[in-house]
């Protein structure tokens, strides 16, 4: 059983059935939206088609028990596959430098077989001078009229795709580390307010953070053309005491970081405003008078009869732009609620009491949208990339060369005997080998 | 001088270097195939100036930056490493026929960016997004990658081609073996050139939205072409796969790697709108 279960899990066409599975599963996610919370997907689609997507788990699907059943068995398949893997090379990374054996010259790729007669120095040193130049000095066991030389070069270059598979073991647990216990949400802000509450995306909860986050300020600038250039959230940490123990600005791609928590700049919207101008104009008298209000609020008008009532802010009304929700509560009179809009604008009408409101000036106050998060997984997934780049470099740049050449025979009939082996590019290895041959090994050759 | 000027050139230049390619491949001729290389190496040296040019511009303007953040810079950019990934990989292949391929695809996405008229040249600032230093490593790994699997998706057309063409026209063509061996090495180049592309690309989304990974479009299509060249490399060590099963996943990973590049774009809503 056991067996079975191995063998299966070895199996490359797993890989490979594996690899386009999940390629062409996750076509899925990426027609149907994965970032919208239930109740809206059910309005997008028709009750059959819902339930039928829902029941694969389709609306946040690459964290569906089948998707990732899927990562698991490709896991097992990479575990079991690089055990074997490590199995076959694990002696010939890890084992002795001095490799003699016989076998090399009946079974090495590349094989070489050379009659020659001479002192056996001179063929010893012409021998160490080819093996030098191909691949680097080799071991050499010697006798009176034999000798043995082993050389080799790279084997750790043989780790490089044990080391890619490996890497993507590890960011898949990086992966599975992140979703068990890191989150991320997000946390709008309004410029001068604080909060802990954090939204957490997909199943829209709210996380508590362990301390207050407040914006002091938010900005957003813009090139000559209208693009946004940079969006500015300037941060603190605030305790419980109401003490600030960090602060720090956060920009896009440049998030701030703290005790392992991570803000970045998401979103921005304006919450309402602040520091209104209100132009009043009186249409009997002509009298013009200027109002300065901080804030959503009410206010007596100078002539000391009626209360004006800043209710709502809005950045733009049916297309009018700003606009601010007001209503005019006079003595004896009945609230008369209206919208004031930009100065200039042919929609400032006049009231029951005579007045004309404008709104000439105000200062926009933004919230922040920050994302939260945490992620412990990130550091297996970092480790993972530089691992897979480093097996990457290492398979595609370095082979494992290996020469054997060895001198038996009598003085009067040598045979030199020569083989070599390279895990990549065996084919350059042969030729520099026959080249080297044909240029140094000037003894003898009888035929 | 203006860099669209010099890519108008370039991509005549790469017109006429495939046409040459094509006249070395059908009458065997080394001379044709010698002008053809230099006609296409000088187009290379243009494009490059092309490039700097821009960038130079860009300073110039006083919103500086690599110019490799839009369509019309990512097409010219892409168009380019074709080129540059046919250099570099020259040796590998003894026939005419890959820069038929390669100079033909160049020409092909130049004369839609400088001919059409419809994709907008004008140099634009980077937006906050994009501010970043990982910009110049991921767009130049992803499409050095996309430009190898370019090539190898002309490779094995050409094989389906041998495959089912007449067998007068289908001697002409290179060997069976060859295609399929030269399809294997520039996907395998492709192959660790886009999983770079991945990694940067995480590592900045890392930076720019707080995860290194968040099943957006383009980040799940990058993965899916990444599963299906991975499938390739590893069909063939599974044995019994040569020939026209892969010539048939490479083509599939072309297809994967257009809609990575486009689709997500034109079809698909995500955070890489900009491309």
């Amino acid at each position: 059983m056991t067996g079975k279960l191995v063998k299966f899990f070895s199996s490359v066409k797993l890989t490979v059935f594996l690899f386009l599975v999940l390629a062409a599963t996750s076509i899925l996610g990426t027609l149907v939206r994965q970032d919208l919370p239930l109740e809206t997907q059910r309005s997008l689609y028709s009750p059959t088609v819902f339930s039928v997507l829902n029941f694969f788990n389709a609306f946040d699907m690459y964290h569906s028990w089948w998707f990732t059943a899927l990562l698991v068995l490709l896991a097992l398949n990479i575990i079991v596959c690089t055990r074997r893997q490590f199995a076959r090379i694990g002696k010939l990374v890890f084992g002795s430098r001095e490799h003699f054996d016989d076998a090399v010259f009946r079974t090495s790729p590349i094989r070489r077989k050379y009659p020659v007669r001479g002192d056996i120095e001179t063929i010893r040193r012409e021998s160490d001078d080819i093996v030098r130049e191909l691949i680097s000095a080799p071991a050499t066991k010697t006798s009176a009229d034999s000798f043995f030389m082993y050389a080799e070069k790279g084997r750790y270059s043989r780790l490089g795709m044990p080391f890619v598979h490996i890497s993507v073991l590890l960011i898949l647990f990086g992966g599975v580390i992140g979703t068990l216990f890191g989150f991320i949400g997000q946390m709008n802000i309004i410029e001068g307010e604080q909060s802990r509450e954090v939204t957490l995306y997909g199943d829209r909860e709210t996380k508590n953070l362990e301390f207050d986050v407040r914006c002091d300020k938010f900005t957003v600038d813009f090139y000559e053309t209208g693009m946004p250039r940079e969006y500015r959230s300037d941060l603190s940490i605030v305790d419980r005491g109401g003490e600030t123990l960090a602060s720090n600005a956060v920009r896009v791609n440049h998030p701030f970081v703290y005790e392992g928590l991570k803000f970045c700049q998401a979103s921005y919207g304006i919450a309402g405003a602040l520091n209104y101008l209100v132009g009043v104009r009186n249409e009997e008298t002509g009298e013009k008078l200027n109002l300065r209000i901080d804030a959503v609020t009410e206010m007596s008008l100078p002539d000391g009869e009626a209360v004006l009532v800043l209710a709502k802010f809005l950045p733009d009304y049916k297309g009018q732009g700003p606009t601010v929700l007001a209503a005019l509560v006079g003595p004896g009179e009945k609230r008369d609620m209206f919208r004031i809009f930009r100065d200039g604008s042919r929609f400032n009408r006049v009231r029951k009491s005579g007045l004309t409101f404008s709104l000439k000036d105000f200062d926009v106050l933004y919230y922040t949208g920050i994302q939260v998060s945490r992620d412990p997984g990130v550091v297996f997934v970092w480790t993972g990339f530089i691992l897979i780049i480093l097996g990457f470099v290492l398979h595609l740049f370095f082979s494992h060369k290996r020469v054997w050449v060895k001198l038996s025979g009598s003085p009067e009939n040598y045979e030199l005997w020569v083989a070599a082996s390279a895990d990549k590019n065996r084919k350059a290895l042969e030729e520099k080998l026959d080249g080297l041959i044909a240029g140094k090994l000037a003894v003898e050759q009888t035929t | 001088m203006n860099d669209a000027f010099l890519v108008g050139i370039v991509t005549f230049v790469y017109f006429f270097a495939a046409f040459m390619y094509l006249v070395a491949f059908v009458f065997r001729r080394t001379g044709p195939a010698k002008a053809a290389m230099a006609t296409a190496f000088a187009g290379l040296l243009l494009h490059s100036s092309a490039l700097i040019v821009r960038w130079i511009e860009s300073y110039r303007l006083g919103i500086g930056h690599a110019p490799l953040s839009n369509f019309y810079e990512s097409m010219v950019f892409f168009s380019w490493s074709i080129v540059f990934v046919f250099f570099v990989m020259k040796k590998t292949y003894r026939t005419s026929l890959v820069g038929v391929i390669a100079m033909f695809f160049a020409f092909l996405i130049l004369a839609y960016v400088s001919l059409s008229g419809t994709v907008d040249c004008r140099i634009e600032p980077l937006i906050p997004a994009l501010q970043s230093n990982w910009l110049i490593s991921h767009v130049i790994s992803s499409f050095l990658a996309y430009a190898c699997f370019t090539i190898a998706f002309g490779l094995s057309v050409l094989y389906l081609f041998k495959h089912y063409a007449p067998a007068g026209f289908a001697r002409a063509l290179p060997d069976s073996s060859f295609l399929d061996e030269a399809t294997h090495r520039i996907i395998s180049i492709g192959f660790v050139l886009l999983t770079v592309g991945i990694i940067t690309g995480a590592a900045w989304a890392d930076r720019a939205w707080g995860r290194y990974w968040g099943w957006d479009p383009k980040e799940t299509w990058s993965l899916i072409t990444w599963l299906v060249y991975g499938a390739f490399l590893h069909a063939r060590i599974a044995r019994g796969w040569t020939g026209m099963k892969m010539s048939l996943i490479s083509i599939t990973g072309f297809i994967s790697v257009i809609f990575t590049y486009l689709g997500v774009n034109y079809i698909l809503a995500g955070l890489h709108s900009y491309l």
